[in-house]
């Protein structure tokens, strides 16, 4: 009883902190869309010994973390990179552990005590869906269907997605939307009139304003197919440490190189 | 036993492999003018019992034309073994083998560069112009296959009139003479990737003319991403392909990626997508560069300025590639 309190008190503590900072961080520009590959699971799994499916686990109260410190600094959109299509190819146990997790943790998302129901988050679920196992699909329609009505903030899980696939399906969208557009009105023979706004609204993403940083954990600098149209102009903030093991801390450092960067990029878009 | 003909070579880099006997030629220092080193790869490191060739020719004026260098490697073919395999000798621990095929760079800095020293824009640019041209022959020299600079974006025609019009003399200078000194001696190809439409007369003719002219060389492949936009890019491939559904050569539902990729401005080169990109001064941004093609690129962000990049910048690029693990979404075992 003792140690729950404490422990509550702790929480309430580590909250309140946070939002001191947070007030002293938002004098400067700060990012409305956030968002996270989240690399770096097996790795730490194989560091503290632990068996395959653990890193992901951990990777998962991780990624509670993150979302909860977002919501506390009122960061409105989220996207995380949850499994690429590329990501079909590795070992099928893998894959199918992925799969079990990734339904479970669906599943906990629309539980009463949710983070998304706590802070009001709308949830969409951004892919390629007809690649996923009918279960999957059932619990992300679900899940999207539950949360419709949330409209304090937005969690966009990439699943089954690579971006190219994206522009892709946008491309034939926009396509097939021209040809029957001409067939209605045939007044420009020359070339289609196709602008940015065409593909745009095409897009999965189209319900997200484009991510202004974009945090890849382990060290790594690349998008792996994450985002790429949507990407132009963002921050890109790869720290060295492993996605289980990210932290307040490293939110604040985004948050601050964003705002560093931002006075420059300013000044430089206007010069463009 | 070691047969070497050691010359000296402009680069202090590139001497550093050991060799486990005397060689008998090493006191033919000759100076030729090409720039060429060739070792074997497996006893670069070992200390084997395998004969080790070494042919080197140092960096004068000129560097080494294929023809030449075909007829070095029949040379060296007569006395080397059976498992020797000549290579392009690269400094320090890089391998041909992890050498990226295609580097893209967008060169940012040349304004904090003219302000740090208090000196006119102009300044920067000329030096800038200095270091692409050193950038390029290194490049080529490391057996890169496909160079891509971020020269003007299609946000940039916003800037000032004025600098615009400074920019676009300058551009049209820069191509001229980097074919002059560059594109002969070592057979560059180049090509120009953007809205060609939008930028002066005088810049599309000089550009069509040195595209023609290179056409059929076999060297790197020069890409200048002049009035480019990766946006741009992409919806031009979809106003193409839009075009073949109209017309009924393609059916919508048969748009896949590959096919896509065609109708993109790279796909004038044999490796579209480049496995690195470099942009300098410390900015962590991609700035509606070759979007699609950067897939799965390796991204280094360098905090040194572009006026200042050196060869030893660019073999500290190459080496962090060497360093990367790239699995494609899949897994490294």
């Amino acid at each position: 009883m003792e140690i729950l309190r404490a422990t509550q008190l702790f929480e309430g503590l580590g909250s309140f902190l946070r939002r001191c900072l947070f007030s002293v961080l938002s004098v400067g520009p700060f990012p409305r869309h956030i968002a996270f590959i989240m690399d770096g699971n097996r790795r730490f799994a194989k560091n503290q010994n632990l068996e395959q499916g653990s890193g992901h686990k951990a990777g998962y109260s991780a990624l509670m973390n993150m979302l909860k410190y977002c919501y506390e600094l009122e960061v409105k959109y989220i996207t995380i990179y949850a499994f690429s299509i590329e990501n079909f190819k590795r070992r099928p146990e893998e894959v199918e552990s992925t799969m079990k997790l990734m339904l479970e943790k669906i599943e906990a998302l629309v539980e009463e005590k949710s983070i998304v129901n706590r802070y009001g988050v709308r949830v969409y679920f951004i892919g390629n869906l007809s690649l996923l196992s009918e279960p999957v699909k059932l619990a992300a329609k679900r899940a999207m269907d539950a949360t419709s009505g949330n409209s304090k903030a937005v969690l966009l899980i990439c699943i089954a997605y690579t971006s190219t696939d994206e522009i892709m399906h946008a491309v034939e969208e926009t396509c097939k939307e021209k040809k029957d557009g001409l067939r209605v009105d045939r007044t420009d023979e020359n070339e289609s009139n196709i602008g940015v706004m065409d593909i745009e609204k095409h897009m999965y993403m189209a319900v997200a304003p484009d991510p202004d940083i974009i945090i890849r954990t382990s060290g790594e600098t690349r998008l792996s197919n994450f985002l790429l149209w949507q990407s132009a102009s963002t921050l890109l903030y790869s720290p060295g440490v492993l996605w289980p093991e990210i932290g307040f801390r490293h939110l604040v450092k985004a948050i601050m190189e964003y705002q560093r960067n931002f006075a420059y990029l300013e000044k430089k878009q206007k010069l463009c | 036993m070691q047969i070497c003909l050691r010359l000296p070579t402009t680069s202090p880099f590139t001497i550093n492999t050991t060799l486990n006997s005397s060689s008998i030629h090493r006191n033919n220092e000759k100076t030729i003018s090409s720039s060429l080193k060739l070792c074997s790869p497996q006893n670069k490191f070992n200390n084997g019992d395998r004969p080790n060739i070494f042919a080197c020719f140092s960096t004068a004026a000129s560097p080494i034309s294929k023809s030449r260098l075909a007829a070095a490697s029949n040379l060296i073919a007569n006395v080397e073994t059976d498992d020797q395999k000549i290579a392009i000798q690269l400094p320090g621990d890089l391998r041909p083998e992890l050498i990226p095929k295609h580097v893209a760079l967008i060169m940012d800095g040349h304004g904090r560069w003219a302000k740090n020293r208090g000196l006119p824009i102009e300044h920067a640019h000329y030096e800038g112009v200095q270091k692409l041209k050193q950038l390029i022959m290194n490049c080529s020299k490391f057996g890169v296959k496909v160079l891509t600079v971020y020269v003007f974006s299609t946000e940039n025609w916003n800037r000032p009139k004025d600098e615009v019009d400074f920019l676009m003399a300058h551009y049209k200078g820069l191509i001229q003479s980097i074919i002059k000194e560059q594109t002969m001696g070592q057979d560059l190809r180049f090509s120009v990737i953007g809205d060609k439409s939008r930028l002066p007369q005088s810049v599309q003719s000089t550009i069509s003319s040195v595209e023609n002219f290179t056409r059929n060389n076999t060297g790197m492949h020069f890409l200048m991403a002049l009035s480019y936009g990766g946006r741009y890019d992409i919806i031009e491939a979809t106003k193409k392909i839009a075009s073949k559904v109209e017309h009924g050569i393609l059916r919508a539902e048969d748009i896949n990626e590959s096919a896509f990729e065609q109708q993109l401005l790279t796909n004038v080169t044999e490796f579209p997508n480049p496995d690195l990109l470099i942009r300098t001064s410390g900015e962590l941004r991609v700035s509606n560069f070759l979007l699609w093609q950067l897939a799965y690129t390796e991204f280094y962000f360098p905090n040194k300025l572009f006026p200042d990049f050196e060869e030893a910048d660019l073999i500290e690029a190459l080496n962090t590639f060497r360093g990367r693990q790239r699995s494609f979404g899949g897994r490294n075992k």
